[in-house]
């Protein structure tokens, strides 16, 4: 690679990073498009066809006159571009049913939605708290550094899933009963533990640059210091936050399937992959395993995991060149 | 607040700030030994801030836990609250629990009424132990051979097999692997029990289970910290002076490569004591992640408690001795 590459040249001269990438786009576009794709009713219950094993024929069905009422009368844009686009045309359940004979596809698509949005909230709260422990902590210097990092190491050796578990389990029994506040408040949970490794790599990155030529620059030129943190400071800390966001998703994300499938995260009807697999778990028995209640779910969630790893070790391949390349 | 509270804060106290100063004090002469002297020290404080966490979590959640039955005799609710120390105001109660905690005596439990929550975990913990042991002794079984082979078959086809299957290890969720196994080895070839615990043969599955994430990054870190070390020059002067490969690998090569390693066993040991509330309620082995998770499912709120403490201190202990191992492997760490 000549010199003149950018790191975002280097990344994508990876083969496995290309294709992780590629995955990680259509992934995303299918959760996202979940209400545009004829997807079944994640919740249809449907008793006459319990525990389906998958089957690829026939691939498309068409809806419900039920199902077609309730699609024709939902409002907003999705449901309308799906009217317009495939009209009553639905997919079959090709990846079969669950215990009450929901499409297990349709369900697999709305849960990974769930664990994508996850995912992303709490990573929008790691990078507020991380950055701003990290950013003053590094920015200060001296002996607030010292105090402030030795505060992080405090938080660090409290074992978070615990802790978490512990929340989890009381804020279950507190005053909030809007569904939708309670995923929420769980994934900002989330977020809130797991700052750590993004505040201890900004603080190493911006202890370096607050001595770099060009802070003494702005300093001579008599920028006020809030402008020389937000405009000349925090843009030079982004390639480090994109390194700790790598390390720190796949981690939230298995987390957040981890606590599901133990029954406290996510909460029936709102559906994550970790709750499909509890309830697969549920179904699973040595008489008839029906172990595509299992597999669907995990095996999404490990791919997920592995484009998002797969991409994480080229970030920092191609964030830091001096590395051993793994 | 009793005596015996004051008594055990007073000595906890004393005891790490005495560690803490010896610890300094040896940090010239002995220096492995004073930093885990100093690293001891900071078991107390963690313990006291994980403690105080958890007991404000347990009294912000409104109604107690036993405001639920609505037919329950208010004298009874009262005798209860007394019971468990609830009717307290709350800075006594809270250094009475913290005592408590640091003596490792958590109170009766609320669910198991007949029994101390310090029973309940100590009969767990045993169990866990074991399955803990195990999952690590299959972990470096498993995965340092592979990150050496790995690093020694650079450019061959076992090098990206190793990788690409360290990166499913990290990626697959660990009750999928546990799912697996359990299809395959008990469901299908009836060599182990699915669940329980009693026999040996109860614990491999598992184990297994547990041990693949961290057998994964065990695989990477050998491999990535072999792959430093083996061009160094006293790697080659080993060999350039006739020494065998096995003597070169193992005398000259891993003692140096080995580094990271060591200390990932730390952050090791708290993945499976993690893993282990999945895999304990999975195959319903009575350790203490089944206890701790079905003692937050109810409310046992002294049950809980006991296991968040103990859990903090393991995996405060498994850090300080891998950090410990790291230092008296690398003397050029300064701990």
């Amino acid at each position: 690679m000549s010199r003149s590459d950018g790191p975002v040249a280097i990344l994508f001269k990876d083969t496995s990073a290309r294709i992780a990438a590629g995955l990680l786009l259509i992934l995303t576009l299918v959760a996202m498009g979940a209400d545009v794709l004829p997807l079944a009713d994640p919740g249809a219950v449907d008793t006459s066809r319990r525990f389906a094993a998958p089957r690829l024929a026939p691939a498309t069905t068409t809806l419900s006159a039920e199902g077609a009422a309730r699609l024709a009368a939902a409002p907003g844009l999705a449901p309308a571009m799906r009217r317009a686009l495939f009209g009553d045309t639905v997919i079959a359940p090709l990846l079969g049913t669950d215990e009450l004979g929901r499409c297990l596809l349709s369900r697999t698509v709305r849960g990974f939605r769930l664990s994508l949005a996850a995912a992303a909230v709490a990573a929008i709260v790691t990078l507020l708290i991380g950055t701003t422990v990290g950013a003053f902590s590094g920015w200060k210097a001296g002996r607030t550094d010292a105090i402030v990092m030795r505060l992080v190491d405090l938080a660090d050796s409290v074992p978070v899933v615990f802790i978490v578990i512990f929340a989890v389990a009381f804020l279950r029994a507190s005053g909030i009963t809007d569904p939708s506040a309670k995923v929420v408040v769980f994934f900002a949970t989330l977020g809130m533990v797991s700052w750590i490794t993004m505040a201890r790599l900004v603080r190493a990155s911006a202890l370096a640059l607050r001595t770099g030529a060009f802070i003494d620059a702005s300093r001579a030129l008599g920028m006020s210091e809030p402008r020389i943190v937000f405009r000349h400071l925090l843009p030079n800390l982004v390639p480090v936050m994109i390194v700790a966001l790598s390390l720190t998703v796949p981690r939230i994300l298995l987390f957040e399937s981890f606590l599901s499938f133990l029954g406290m995260g996510v909460e029936a009807p709102d559906l994550s992959l970790g709750t499909l697999a509890r309830s697969g778990f549920a179904a699973f028995n040595p008489v008839d395993p029906r172990v595509h209640l299992l597999l669907v779910p995990g095996i999404a969630l490990a791919l997920l995991l592995l484009a998002l790893n797969v991409l994480g070790d080229a970030v920092r391949d191609a964030a830091d060149p001096r590395l051993p390349r793994p | 607040m009793t005596a015996a509270t004051f008594g055990t804060l007073l000595t906890a106290a004393a005891a790490a700030v005495a560690a803490g100063i010896a610890g300094r004090r040896l940090a010239a002469s002995r220096p492995v030994l004073g930093f885990t002297l100093r690293r001891l020290a900071l078991v107390v404080p963690t313990v006291i801030v994980v403690h105080a966490a958890a007991f404000a979590l347990m009294r912000a959640t409104p109604g107690g836990p036993f405001d639920t039955d609505p037919r329950m005799d208010p004298v009874v609710r009262a005798e209860l609250a007394a019971r468990y120390r609830l009717d307290r105001p709350l800075l006594e109660s809270w250094l009475d629990s913290l005592a408590g905690a640091l003596r490792f005596d958590f109170g009766p439990s609320m669910a198991w009424r007949d029994a101390d929550a310090t029973d309940i975990l100590l009969s767990g913990l045993p169990v866990s132990a074991a399955l803990g042991a195990l999952a690590l002794l299959f972990a470096v079984l498993l995965g340092v051979p592979a990150g050496i082979v790995a690093a020694l078959r650079r450019g061959s086809w076992i090098d990206p097999v190793v990788r690409v299957v360290s990166s499913l290890g990290l990626a697959i969720p660990n009750f999928l692997v546990a799912t697996a196994l359990i299809a395959l080895f008990s469901f299908g070839l009836g060599w182990f029990p699915p669940a329980g615990f009693g026999t040996w043969k109860h614990a491999v599955l598992p184990a297994l289970a547990l041990s693949l994430p961290v057998a994964a990054a065990l695989a990477r870190l050998v491999r990535t910290g072999l792959l430093v070390e083996l061009p160094k020059d006293h790697v080659r002067t080993a060999r350039a002076k006739g020494l065998g490969p096995a003597r070169v690998l193992f005398v000259h090569a891993l003692p140096g490569a080995l580094g990271p390693t060591v200390a990932y066993l730390g952050p090791a040991a708290a993945t499976v004591l993690t893993g282990s509330l999945v895999i304990e309620s999975m195959a319903a082995i009575p350790g203490m992640g089944t206890h701790f998770v079905s003692a937050a499912m109810n409310r046992d709120y002294p049950l809980a408690l006991g296991a968040v403490i103990i859990y903090t201190v393991l995996v405060s202990l498994f850090n300080l001795l891998a950090d410990a191992a790291h230092a008296a492997l690398d003397p050029r760490i300064k701990p």
